[in-house]
């Protein structure tokens, strides 16, 4: 019964309104005003850390619960993000292909000879003394085409079949043919007509390196000097690399040495066949 | 004594209140406060449930940046409801009590929606389907805690009572 009495009963009620309209209204009044500006100072100095605590807790607890509401969009937009990172993967190759094939045409343009007839192949394979290109019988590649990138010697074709050759490098065992060599006449890379031979000799495959012997003792061939292909085999002057290492010992009747070649066989990706054989 | 350790006992209880306030704020934007004031207005006395809400009211105004006395407007227009509303049934108990709760909150939230913007620019706040719908379950959930606290009031009552020796 003391409980019941403490609880509102309709006078508390009509006590409550005449209390609170003319404190709302006056507060409401006074605030908008500005005249209530230390209170506000002060109850925010007190309460707005809590407050601040509060609605960052808040808001830490929602923004987890919406990222693990929403995470089969995330799951979707992942998977998406994946398919377009593949897509451009896919892209950007195809255009570095483009471009390594159109940056290879430029130097067979500038550097070959104009009037062979050379066949585009791609690089589809590498061993350590041979590489398989994807030109064939079909493309009018026959057992002996020389293939080159520039003026560059890559190899000789060794094997045709229908859609694909196989190359042997200058590397390979089977590969040897004659060569001169030459300290000048060379400019950029291309063979001039005023070559100066120093001296004849045979360029032989060892498998992980490449050997020149038969150097004339009487030469003034050094290191660093290019040699150049001069065999019927191959039918062009072309660059197979230059002189390293060479023998100096005035006793021997010749002079051998071993050939480093300018071009790293591994990193090709186009080279050419040169497809109608001319004379040297 | 005791109005020193009452004293006490609002000022801790302010601080949590506004702390679990702004969490719920935060997260739901669903105001704990108006749960509280239709839980307790009939069962405390005048004398501590109007200075407590005046500040209460007060220092929500300042923190969420409202005009003061913007939360007292908005638990004055509920009221004038239910007092309204108690000429025509019995609004303490029942099913009644509920509906009238679910009422005095969507009031609540409507005002709480038009009225601080208003107060502030002269503008009325904007509220649409969509806004009117999350209102309505808001009250919803307001009348869920209103039930769920006179189920836990009920039970302190009645668990008070078990302990007393009853003369007849």
């Amino acid at each position: 019964m003391k409980k019941y009495k403490k609880s509102f009963t309709i006078s508390d009620k009509q006590s409550f309104f005449i209390i609170l309209i003319p404190i709302i209204i006056l507060l409401i009044l006074l605030d908008s005003r500005n005249l209530l500006y230390f209170f506000r100072n002060g109850l925010s100095f007190i309460y707005e850390p809590v407050a601040v605590s509060g609605s960052q807790i808040g808001k830490g607890i929602k923004d987890y619960f919406l990222t693990f509401s929403q995470i089969s969009d995330f799951r979707d937009e992942y998977n998406q993000m994946k398919i377009d990172i593949f897509e451009k993967d896919i892209n950007n190759a195809y255009y570095q292909t483009i471009l390594e094939e159109k940056q290879a045409l430029e130097k067979q343009l500038n550097m070959a000879n104009k009037e062979a007839h050379y066949l585009k192949a791609k690089v589809v394979g590498y061993d350590s003394d041979s590489i398989r290109i994807n030109v064939g019988s079909e493309d009018g590649v026959v057992v002996g085409d020389t293939v080159l990138f520039g003026n560059m010697f890559v190899g000789i074709v060794h094997e045709v079949d229908l859609n694909g050759s196989l190359v042997i490098l200058p590397y390979s065992k089977n590969s040897s043919f004659e060569v001169f060599i030459s300290p000048s006449g060379i400019e950029n890379g291309v063979v001039t007509e005023k070559t100066e031979v120093f001296s004849k000799a045979v360029v032989k495959g060892v498998g992980d390196h490449i050997d020149i012997e038969n150097i004339s003792s009487e030469s003034l061939a050094r290191d660093g000097d290019i040699v150049v292909s001069n065999d019927k085999k191959i039918n062009q002057y072309l660059i197979i690399g230059r002189i390293a290492n060479i023998s100096s010992n005035p006793a021997e009747t010749s002079r051998s040495g071993n050939v480093i070649p300018l071009i790293d066989y591994s990193d090709l990706m186009t080279v050419f066949v040169d497809i109608r054989k001319e004379g040297i | 004594m005791i109005l020193v350790l009452q004293i006490i006992g609002i000022f801790l209880g302010s601080f949590i209140l506004i702390f679990f306030e702004n969490i719920l704020l935060s997260l739901f934007n669903f105001n704990f406060f108006i749960v509280l004031f239709l839980l307790f207005s009939k069962r405390t006395s005048i004398k501590l449930f109007l200075p407590v809400t005046i500040l209460i009211s007060v220092i929500l105004d300042v923190v969420l940046h409202n005009r003061l006395g913007t939360t007292l407007l908005l638990l004055l227009l509920p009221s004038i409801l239910l007092y309204i509303l108690s000429f025509f049934s019995q609004i303490e108990e029942g099913l009644s009590l509920y509906i009238t709760s679910f009422l005095a909150a969507l009031l609540f939230y409507i005002s709480k929606c038009l009225l601080p913007p208003f107060l502030l620019t002269n503008t009325w706040g904007y509220c649409d389907g969509k806004i009117f719908v999350s209102i309505v379950f808001k009250a919803l959930i307001t009348t869920a805690f209103i039930w769920l606290g006179e189920l836990l009031i009920a039970k302190f009552r009645d668990g008070g009572n078990s302990n007393q020796i009853r003369l007849k």
